[in-house]
This record gives structure tokens, C-alpha cells and sequence, in this order.
């Protein structure tokens, strides 16, 4: 990693921080630096499978229906 | 005093109509809230109560609710008032990594290590993370914007960066390590 200075760059544009300029010339970057595109795709890859780890889980139905109770009888 | 008349037919009318309209707004977020609960209480039984609670406390609480405002953000900065205040203050944080330790790891972008990389280890190294970590983290991986995440977890923007970040990297260098264990097991 040589570019240490747009690794925050980076966070902000994979979590669509940036505002349009600062977007585009991120873009621009990214053609031409081949550290920040794979640290992209590294990132990138890391939150997908994170977020899908994190999605798994269905809520009870039994605690749904215990809050719908609890809202009739307040 | 007058006591409320339980049988004002327009009035129960009136209650039914907000209660309905509660639910509507809360019910279609019940799984985020209930999955992000658990991966902050870290055990089934502290989340549904978790859950629970915030949900009562928000329908107790909805006239303040500015409508036009994210309802999903309010909702979410009420689980995350009583997680810090009721479970926050009694749980044990898992011993901390020193900082430097984990900054001394680099992403290895060659390596798509991740596919390789167990669901429960996932959510392992994320439950090891300590509390204000996990829950930006958390907020993060349900969309919340940093602004909106600043909000809810009454940090500033610098801060809800900067623990997003480390959060990033100690869960990375975690995985790392635990795919070269299994690699080399
Ligand atoms: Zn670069």
C-alpha cells in the first residue's frame, strides 16, 4: 500500500460519503493507481461477506408477537 | 380528576389508528433491530429483551417522534440509549488488542481470503470488538449514514470515523489470523 493518504478517501467512498466531485476524482484515482483499486475490491469483498454474515439471523416470531401484545395492552 | 373513559369510542378509535400507525413504522424494521441487538448483548435472551424494550419505550414515546425525520434512526438511538445504559455498564468487555498491534497489519488484496473464512469466526471476531467499535460497526453494516450513526451514538463525525475504521482493521487482522491458523493447522 503506497497511497496511505486515500485510505480515508476510500472508507468514505465504499460507504458513499463522498459528494460528486470528490467521487470522481476518487475515480480518476482509481484508474490510475492500481493499490487503491485492489484495496477497493479487498474492502469491498470484506463488507459483502460481513453484511451477509450479519443478515442471517431472523428475528423470533415469538418475541414479534410478544411486543405486538404488549403494544394492545398499554 | 377525571378518569380516562375507556369507553370513548372515538378515542379508542384515535389510539388504534397511532398504535397501527406505530407498528407500521416498527414492524418492517423488527429484524434489524433485533439482529444488531444480538450481536451487541451477544446472547439471544439479552436481545429480545433489548428489543423489546426499545420498541415499548419508542411506541411510550412516539409524540416525540418528528415525523418527516428517519423513523429507523430513532428507533435505533433508543436501543442504543438502553444498551449503553442498562447492559453496556454490566457486561464484561472482552480484553482489548492494542491498537498498534492491529496497525501493523496490512490488507493482503491478493488473497480473497474471506470466502475461506467461517460465518461463526465472522461473528466471533465482530462480538470480540468492544463496545463502541461494535456498535458503530454495527450501524454501519445496517446503512446508516456517518452523520445519522454520529446521531445515534452521540460521537462526532471524527470519532464515528476513526472507530469504523479501527473496527475495519482489528476484524481484518483477526480473520487473517485465523485463516493462516487453519491454513497451516
Ligand atoms: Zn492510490
Amino acid at each position: 500500500m503506497h497511497c496511505r493518504e486515500e485510505i480515508e478517501t476510500l472508507y468514505r467512498y465504499l460507504d458513499h460519503e463522498l459528494d460528486e466531485g470528490e467521487q470522481t476524482r476518487f475515480e480518476l484515482h482509481m484508474r490510475a493507481c492500481v493499490d487503491c483499486l485492489r484495496r477497493f475490491y479487498y474492502e469491498l469483498h470484506f463488507q459483502t461477506v460481513v453484511v451477509q454474515t450479519l443478515h442471517e439471523n431472523e428475528v423470533p416470531p415469538t418475541l414479534v408477537e410478544r411486543i405486538r401484545l404488549a403494544l394492545h395492552e398499554s | 380528576m377525571e378518569e380516562p373513559n375507556r369507553d370513548d369510542p372515538e378515542k379508542q378509535t384515535r389510539i388504534a389508528a397511532r398504535r397501527q400507525e406505530f407498528e407500521n413504522e416498527a414492524f418492517p424494521l423488527m429484524r434489524m433491530l433485533f439482529r444488531t441487538a444480538l450481536r451487541l448483548t451477544r446472547n439471544q435472551h439479552d436481545a429480545e429483551d433489548l428489543v423489546q424494550n426499545a420498541v415499548l419505550r419508542a411506541y411510550n414515546f412516539y409524540d416525540k417522534y418528528q415525523p418527516g425525520t428517519s423513523f429507523k434512526a430513532w428507533i435505533f438511538k433508543i436501543m442504543t440509549n438502553i444498551f449503553i445504559n442498562d447492559y453496556h455498564k454490566h457486561a464484561k468487555e472482552p480484553p482489548m488488542v492494542p491498537i498498534e498491534n492491529q496497525e501493523g497489519f496490512e490488507p493482503n488484496p491478493e488473497k480473497a481470503f474471506f470466502d475461506s473464512v467461517l460465518d461463526g469466526n465472522i461473528r466471533k471476531a465482530i462480538e470480540e470488538l468492544p463496545d463502541s467499535y461494535r456498535l458503530t460497526f454495527l450501524l454501519a453494516s445496517e446503512g446508516f449514514s456517518y452523520k445519522e450513526i454520529a446521531s445515534i451514538t452521540g460521537a462526532n463525525l471524527g470519532t464515528v470515523m476513526s472507530r469504523l475504521y479501527r473496527a475495519r482493521r482489528i476484524l481484518q487482522a483477526k480473520l487473517w489470523d485465523t485463516y493462516q491458523e487453519e491454513v497451516h493447522a
